[in-house]
């Protein structure tokens, strides 16, 4: 096991690296922080001025040499719109984003796991059918649509929770909702048809000509079958959810978060910043594979190394 | 669902009208307390380093001006205890307002003021906002309350430069600390940051002018338009700003003032077709500029007289009409031109200005109905600015908004129609040694005269075809009551509640 990790580990790192030159590369190519900092109506000289500030007046091998060199000690330079270390923005964002996260995957697996293994049950039934249905609607809604329109009905229409901002657990509860919908939508899909499936395996009903009560085989023995795809999908949620999903229900939310910051810090082309966000998200990403490779192994020892 | 569930559901429910019925009761005991929306968090709280209007929103009322404005844009003493006077081309003296102090001790001065100015113009500070203040050389102290500044040639925008730089203490300015914990002479101070939830300030009651009414202000950071909103209508905000004007109806109150920005096309004067007048005098005659104010704006937007000029500033030409719409004699010239089925590029951005996507899109359509084949290019911000910047290769057509927030011609003038300075596209040696020359002419009825020839000389050759003086839209709270201001500075001072 501690080779496998090790193993994981140094391909994560390869990967961080490559991720974070071609981040590098991306960021000089398009934006030019200058033109979209200072007022449309400054001067060249003033640009000229403000961009060697920056170091950006260098060539850009020069740059991205000393880049690779301040990386090895993680130091992504100062962001330009924050004028304060970069890595320093990100990990002071970064907690308000992991408490979304967590709270928005928690509900997306305490209600998409009950409710998928209820509705496989007895599949085209009448709450297997709600529940399809409710998936596919989960599915369909725009994240940003669905979080204005919970802000409408639960905090202008109904007053029970503030309409944006942070700082107390009301203020969770309808943006963790909004990040939940569509991963919990999917998760009881899968749920649904990997219980399906194995309550249709031999085994299923050699335990229940056995005798052994329904909701032993189902809980006992089907849903611990259907695990494996259920962690896999769950880790790709995490991920997602850590590499995106959160720009939009953090803009909606105004939630001061990671996501938030990164779209600012695209609006402004702040490549510092932007560099360390990558790097940070890569980062997230990697370790999250690790875990799950491991879990995976936990649960099912026949899966080989790759 | 049992009993006890039942009941312990019926007991939250109730309390939550309860409270709701409370607060609602409770409100006129606190009613001196606003929260006002602002698009983001502020990164610093020190008032010369960005140029941010969130961040503006809030040292607005922490620091003052030498000279600040009326809501319709005169300019009046502030810190200054008079309107300045120039001792010579170079230099301007500014008399102080004896006794005033910035809330940490350290007092109002002379030394100040050269503090101030020293410390923006410093190249190694970088503020973003030197675009204001290029000309500005230093400032020397004369005595206690008197204090000269340099310019490095003879500026008449001086006046209009120091109502946009903030006076900040001499000592203090220096700490690290100065961001996070501000002190200035206004009439509010910092009480405290949470960084991600809000920001509030609190009256400063050793305010050297009239106290106001307000006690405290938050400002909460709502980016995104319909979330504001949703805030206004729950009742959690007093003060939005940027409606959308669709949603002017659905708010407790809404009110409009003439604003800053001008939206604008930046025509070429030297691309093939378009070097043309009559191609030129066709474009802006096909535009029907009253439908895209009502259609666009739903009536929030001015159709602009002839020119980029905001109305309320300096260098405004009266004399100029608004233009007129005459597709008919718009085609009749497109082909006297020849130009009939000839390929024009339209190009814009997405997103940055209200409703910029839109303006461009309705002008693309005016311009086809005339005969012209138009290729519109909606660019990334940062292609666009390249686009925007590239002094070799001029689009036929790019827009731009033009914000004049010195309410004086020079800005708008140098970067919309000054060859080779910003983003003009003609290419006119003449009009360019005129603007240059009306930015150092000292004489106020010779400066007012070379910007009614500069303007008057782009109306009738159409360098530009400038569509709308747009207004702000501000929704606020049933309570609120409060006149906006032409600059659009949310001062909090001029504020009041109504119970």
């Amino acid at each position: 096991m501690g080779t496998f990790i090790l193993r994981r580990a140094v391909q994560g790192l390869l990967v961080v690296l490559g991720v974070t030159i071609v981040v590098f590369v991306a960021t000089r190519l398009i934006g030019d922080p200058a033109k979209v900092m200072l007022p449309l109506s400054a001067s060249d000289a003033q640009r000229a001025a403000f961009e060697a500030q920056f170091g950006l007046d260098k060539p850009l091998g020069q740059q991205f040499f000393a880049f690779l060199g301040d990386l090895m000690r993680f130091d992504f330079g100062e962001s330009i719109w924050q004028r304060k270390p970069a890595l320093d923005v990100v990990l002071g964002k970064l907690p308000k984003t992991l408490e979304l996260i967590g709270a928005g995957m928690f509900l997306a697996i305490v209600i998409g796991i009950p409710l998928g293994a209820v509705a496989a049950i007895r599949p085209d039934g009448l709450f297997d059918r709600l529940i399809v249905g409710l998936s596919l609607t989960g599915l369909s809604i725009p994240q940003f649509w669905l979080g204005l329109l919970l802000i409408m009905i639960f905090a202008v229409g109904l007053g029970w929770v503030p309409t944006s901002g942070t700082g107390t657990l009301a203020h969770l509860i309808l943006p963790a909702l909004t990040l939940a919908v569509p991963a919990m939508a999917r998760i009881m899909m899968l749920v649904r048809s990997s219980v399906i499936n194995e309550l249709n395996q031999q085994y299923v009903r050699t335990a229940k000509a056995r005798g052994l009560p329904f909701v032993r085989v189902l809980f006992q023995h089907a849903m611990r079958n259907a695990l494996v795809p259920v962690l896999t999908l769950a880790g790709w949620e995490v991920i997602s959810a850590w590499a995106g999903y959160t720009v939009v229900v953090e803009t909606v939310f105004a939630w001061p978060g990671l996501g938030f910051t990164a779209m600012k810090a695209i609006g402004q082309s702040d490549l510092f910043l932007l560099q360390a966000i990558v790097f940070v998200v890569a980062v997230g990403i990697v370790l999250v594979n690790i875990l799950l490779d491991v879990l995976f192994k936990l649960i099912d020892p026949r899966i080989k190394d790759a | 669902m049992n009993a006890p569930y039942r009941t312990a559901l019926r007991a939250a429910l109730s309390r939550a009208l309860v409270s709701a019925l409370l607060l609602g009761t409770a409100l006129p005991l606190h009613a001196a307390g606003v929260t006002i929306a602002i698009g983001s968090e502020p990164t610093t709280l020190d008032p010369q380093q960005r140029d941010d209007g969130a961040e503006r929103a809030v040292t607005d009322n922490i620091f003052e001006t030498l000279l600040e404005r009326t809501t319709d844009g005169t300019l009046v003493p502030g810190l200054a205890a008079e309107m300045p006077s120039q001792i010579d081309d170079l230099t301007w003296e500014f008399k102080l307002k004896p006794g005033v102090t910035f809330t940490n001790g350290e007092p109002f001065d002379a030394a100040s003021v050269v503090a101030s100015v020293t410390r923006i113009i410093d190249p190694a500070y970088n503020s973003e906002q030197m675009a204001y203040f290029g000309t500005i050389e230093g400032a020397e102290v004369v005595d206690d309350l008197t204090v000269h500044i340099k310019t490095s040639g003879p500026d008449p925008v001086l006046p209009a430069r120091m109502y946009w730089m903030k006076m900040v203490p001499t000592t203090y300015a220096a700490d690290e600390q100065f961001g996070r914990a501000p002190a200035g002479t206004g009439p509010y101070m910092l009480s405290e940051w949470a960084p991600g939830e809000g920001i509030t300030l609190v009256r400063n009651d050793s305010y050297w002018g009239e106290a106001p009414e307000i006690d405290d202000v938050t400002y909460r950071f709502i980016g995104e338009a319909g979330t504001r909103l949703s805030g206004l209508m729950a009742g959690e905000l007093d003060l939005i700003r940027n409606l959308y004007p669709e949603f002017a109806a659905a708010v407790p109150k809404a009110i409009t003032t003439q604003g800053l920005e001008t939206s604008t096309l930046i025509l070429s004067t030297a691309n093939p077709v378009m070097e043309d007048p009559k191609v030129r005098r066709a474009l802006n005659l096909a535009i029907d500029r009253s439908a895209l104010a009502e259609s666009l704006f739903v009536g929030n937007a001015i159709p602009v007289h002839g020119q980029l000029v905001n109305p309320k500033s300096f260098g405004f030409n009266e004399s100029l009409p608004q233009y007129a719409y005459d597709p008919e004699a718009a085609r009749a010239l497109i082909e006297e031109a020849g130009a009939t089925g000839k390929t024009i590029t339209l190009v814009g951005e997405s997103g940055r200005w209200l409703k910029d996507r839109e303006l461009i899109e309705a002008v693309g359509a005016y311009w086809s109905e005339i005969g012209l084949d138009v290729d519109i290019h909606i660019e990334e911000f940062g292609e666009y600015l390249n686009q925007l910047f590239d002094k070799e290769h001029r689009p036929d057509a790019i827009f731009v908004t033009n914000s004049d927030e010195l309410l004086d011609a020079d800005r708008p003038l140098t970067a919309g129609l000054e060859y080779n300075a910003s983003y003009a596209s003609n290419v006119d040696e003449e009009m360019a040694a005129k603007i240059q020359a009306a930015r150092t002419e000292t004489d106020v009825e010779a400066r007012k005269a070379l910007y009614a020839e500069i303007t008057q000389k782009a109306f009738e050759l159409d360098y530009l075809a400038p569509l709308l003086n747009q207004e702000d839209i501000y929704g606020l709270s049933e309570r609120l009551e409060w006149t906006p201001r032409i600059d659009a500075k949310l001062l909090v001072k001029e504020m009041s509640v109504s119970e």
